[in-house]
């Protein structure tokens, strides 16, 4: 199928399949990721990487996961 | 641990720090090594004689070991570093194997060693940043797979149920970084120090780029990314600007970047709908490149004054800040025009060191400032002398990267230039070299500046750490237990990746050339984004939604990545690979292209060998500048034999696709004892070597039998032949020489060099080209 499709395709064309192809994934990501409901769930993702964070996650009415050591936070 | 787990109980564990502290001292000492390699490089080139008439410190040998280097020995240990040290505390667990990390640690430092060794000894493959021959890559392939399994188990084990936006990085890094290698890398053995890859010509060269640009990507760019979302917030105390723009950074990063290959290779002999494809997706990495560093910066709101004191921050700061200068410029230089002028110059040396020194070396710096006193339990030695090592950088990068724009410009404008008669007004290359020199010393002044300052930090950092005990940090985690979930399995053939995949083979059968297909593609397309908006729709009414459990899946989020990476990779490469490779005839009925001679194939390994790729290209580009100095363009075809393609990405020296056409065998054997004797003022090496090192040519007719089982149409016959088929020809340029008044062993390599250079740009025109563009687009003037 590959084979057939690529000998019977206009290579040039391809670069505006792949355009249109590009465009539609990055305006789907896009609008599902400005969600306005996701936002408490980025704001406690984005604290992540700091220490004493009050929770990790976005169902973080299920555990707390936080106790770090003086040595971590040194 | 799976994507949704529960709270069960606590436990105490303790970081694997040692396989971090081990990867930055390897990191630092490495990096030293590389960059004074390097700083000799440029020496060399401002003054030839520092090559010592030495083959293991030759130019042509030794600048891939200054690339390798500093890519996989300095960046490759300060990613891993980076990559242990956050993952652990991202995952809320140890690495999974202390075993496979020392493996890691260790196989990868062999397999440097191995690099420092091989290189300078001329055992090369010749495809940039894919040097290494081919026990080395199966070595390379082997600890990544280490790594990989590590790593994936480790993942499988967290006490944390979300992925953190810096593991995604490093997910896609894995994924990629082992697709590349091994697809770019695919060789049949000759004996333990050479091999021949299995694509040649144009295929070769499409393959090669699409991994060495990646490797730029998924290497040098995508773990570091990782490294700033996770560093840069705990540097500056405040979480990233906007964990949603580093989403769409994310993922429009991974899926742009694997297409934008072929930017390295416009206006040469490969089809033009690929060299448009690598154009037009470069120019998309603008947003997704600029979204990230902007991300990065923003970061620092409300905390601009810590930089000031912060010498981390300084140099993560200007790193993101010299990240946005490099992915600025890498999408301008692909623009074909711009790249007209600044392709094979100094200028892609310049943007290449803007990222390199000033990305990955000051993300580099920042990160072993902050980690380092953390990794002993006590605080840096002095901020004031890492002050010192930022402004020497800092000055450093700007004096080299100015001085290679002024001399790449220079030579844009010098090699194109034409006088009131239409001829070049600069047809002698060593006037055009001898105007950037200054350049070149300003270039090597720039670079000692920037080591200057690596060995300040190496001094901070060892006056950190001496007599400091090791600290292996400590955290108390919750241990998580699995509920039930999505699988894995669900999550891949869900509806959003189902719908993409019927939506993407909808859009490709719209271009088919049937009105009848084409109308039922499109009605497809229309009823797919319909069901896609229904199950968006549906899908805002449920609690957890698709890429919240995708985001908690490692497994499910690896393959996705490694579709998008996949999809792009093959069609970038399938047309090109499954193109049939016919052998072109002449008007004549003559085979316009004919495999090499034995002597002339045991020549082109010497000039891979010594790495002549380096300084000169075997493309000429369809600029009447470029016809005027070297002849006609090259032709797709006129490579279709060479097992690796040598079209090269730099002139220092002159193109060499048609000097076959220009010298005698007297003159290549004067120019390769002393170039300054045939042309004054030229920076090339001598190779003296050349001259005593022997070719047997007996073992000339395995290299044959390789060829063929790779497509070079050599009868089985030629194979008891090639002796003595070598002989004869070799006995041809040695009498001319004798005749000349020297004295040349036939078996010399000097000889089998002369060989292949005086077949370069002979093959005949065919009646009819293979998807040749360059040869049929008509000749454009190189503005």
């Amino acid at each position: 199928m590959w084979k057939d499709l690529f000998s019977s395709a206009d290579f040039m064309s391809l670069p505006l399949v792949t355009l249109f192809l590009f465009i539609g994934v990055f305006v789907g990501v896009a609008c599902w990721t400005f969600s306005k409901k996701r936002k408490s769930h980025y704001d406690l993702m984005a604290q992540m990487p700091l220490e004493g964070r009050p929770h990790d996650g976005f169902d973080s009415h299920r555990d707390t996961n936080t106790n770090t050591t003086k040595e971590e936070l040194r | 641990m799976t994507d949704t787990a529960v709270a069960a109980s606590t436990k105490r564990i303790t970081y694997d720090d040692a396989v971090v502290r081990g990867f930055i001292l390897f990191s630092v000492v490495w990096g030293i090594v590389g960059m004074l390699v390097g700083l000799l490089c440029a020496f060399q080139l401002a003054f030839p004689a520092l090559n010592f008439d030495t083959s293991f410190l030759t130019f042509g040998r030794i600048r891939p070991l200054h690339t390798n280097a500093v890519i996989f020995a300095l960046v490759g240990n300060m990613l891993f570093a980076g990559i242990y040290h956050s993952s652990q505390r991202l995952l809320k667990t140890r690495m999974a194997s202390d075993l496979l990390s020392r493996v890691h640690l260790y196989g990868w430092q062999l397999i440097i060693l191995g690099a420092a060794l091989t290189l300078p000894l001329g055992i090369t493959q010749s495809k940039e940043y894919a040097e290494l021959e081919w026990w080395l890559d199966i070595m390379v392939a082997l600890v990544w797979v280490a790594f990989a399994i590590n790593y994936f188990w480790t993942l499988a084990v967290r006490n944390e149920k979300n992925l953190y936006v810096a593991i995604w990085f490093y997910i896609a890094t894995i994924i990629t970084i082992a697709v590349l290698y091994i697809v770019n890398n695919l060789a049949v053995p000759l004996d333990g120090m050479k091999s021949y890859g299995v694509f040649a010509g144009a295929q070769d060269a499409l393959t090669q780029w699409w991994y060495g640009h990646n490797a730029v990507a998924f290497f040098l760019t995508t773990p570091i990314l990782g490294i700033m979302y996770y560093y840069l917030p705990k540097a500056a105390e405040r979480p990233v600007y906007s964990y949603r723009l580093s989403i769409i950074h994310f993922w429009a990063l991974i899926f742009i970047y694997i297409w934008a290959g072929p930017h390295h290779l416009l206006y040469t002999a490969l089809p033009d709908w690929a060299q448009s494809l690598g154009m037009l997706f470069s120019l998309m990495l603008w947003a997704p490149s600029w979204g990230g560093m902007l991300n990065g910066l923003l970061t620092l709101r409300g905390a601009w004054h810590k930089v000031r004191t912060d010498p981390v921050l300084k140099f993560f700061v200007a790193g993101v800040t010299f990240y946005g200068m490099a992915t600025f410029e890498g999408p301008l230089l692909s623009i074909k025009s711009v790249s007209a002028l600044g392709h094979y110059t100094d200028w892609i040396i310049g943007h290449v060191h803007g990222g390199a020194l000033g990305w990955n070396g000051f993300m580099a710096a920042g990160l072993f400032y902050w980690l380092v006193p953390k990794l002993y339990g006590t605080k840096l030695h002095s901020s004031k002398l890492a002050d010192v090592h930022f402004w020497l950088g800092t000055f450093g990068i700007l004096i080299y990267i100015v001085s290679m724009w002024i001399s790449g410009v220079t030579h844009g404008l010098m090699w194109r230039a034409e006088n009131a008669d239409g001829a070049l007004e600069y047809r002698d290359w060593a006037t055009i070299i001898d105007a950037v020199i200054p350049m070149y010393h300003l270039r090597a002044l720039g670079g000692a500046l920037y080591i200057v300052g690596w060995i300040l930090m190496m001094w901070n950092l060892w006056k950190t750490v001496a007599g400091k005990k090791p600290v292996d940090a400590e955290a108390e985690v919750t241990v998580l237990e699995k509920v039930d979930a999505p699988s894995s399995v669900r999550l891949i053939f869900s509806r959003p990746v189902l719908l993409s995949f019927l939506g993407l083979v909808a859009t490709l059968f719209l271009w088919r050339n049937n009105v009848i297909v084409a109308a039922v593609a499109l009605a497809a397309l229309v009823f797919i984004c319909v069901l896609a908006w229904l199950r968006y729709q549906s899908a805002q009414r449920e609690e957890f939604r698709w890429h919240d459990y995708i985001e908690r899946r490692p497994l499910a989020f690896s393959v996705l990545v490694g579709l998008a990476i996949i999809a792009g990779g093959v069609v970038e490469l399938l047309p090109g690979l499954l193109m049939t490779r016919e052998v072109p005839m002449t008007d004549a009925g003559k085979v316009a292209v004919k495999p090499y001679t034995p002597l002339e194939l045991e020549g082109r390994d010497v000039y891979v060998s010594e790495g002549c790729y380096v300084c000169h290209s075997q493309m000429i580009r369809p600029f009447l500048s470029e016809k005027k100095r070297y002849g006609d363009p090259s032709r797709i075809e006129e490579s279709m034999w060479d097992h690796p393609f040598q079209w090269g990405s730099k002139r220092t020296g002159p193109d060499l696709a048609r000097v076959g056409q220009k010298y005698g065998a007297t003159w290549h054997y004067e120019h390769m004892l002393d170039p300054r004797r045939m042309s004054e003022g030229s920076i090339m090496p001598k190779y003296p070597w050349l001259l005593t090192d022997k070719i047997d040519p007996a073992k000339t007719k395995h290299k044959l039998k390789i060829m063929r089982a790779l497509g070079v149409p050599y009868e089985k016959e030629e194979f008891e032949l090639a002796e003595q088929k070598y002989r004869e020809q070799a006995g041809v340029i040695v009498k001319e020489l004798t005749d000349y008044g020297v004295d040349v062993d036939e078996d010399s390599k000097l000889v089998a060099l002369i060989g292949y250079l005086l077949r370069l740009g002979k093959n005949e025109k065919p009646s009819t080209t293979i998807a040749a563009p360059a040869a049929t687009n008509g000749e454009r003037k190189g503005d």
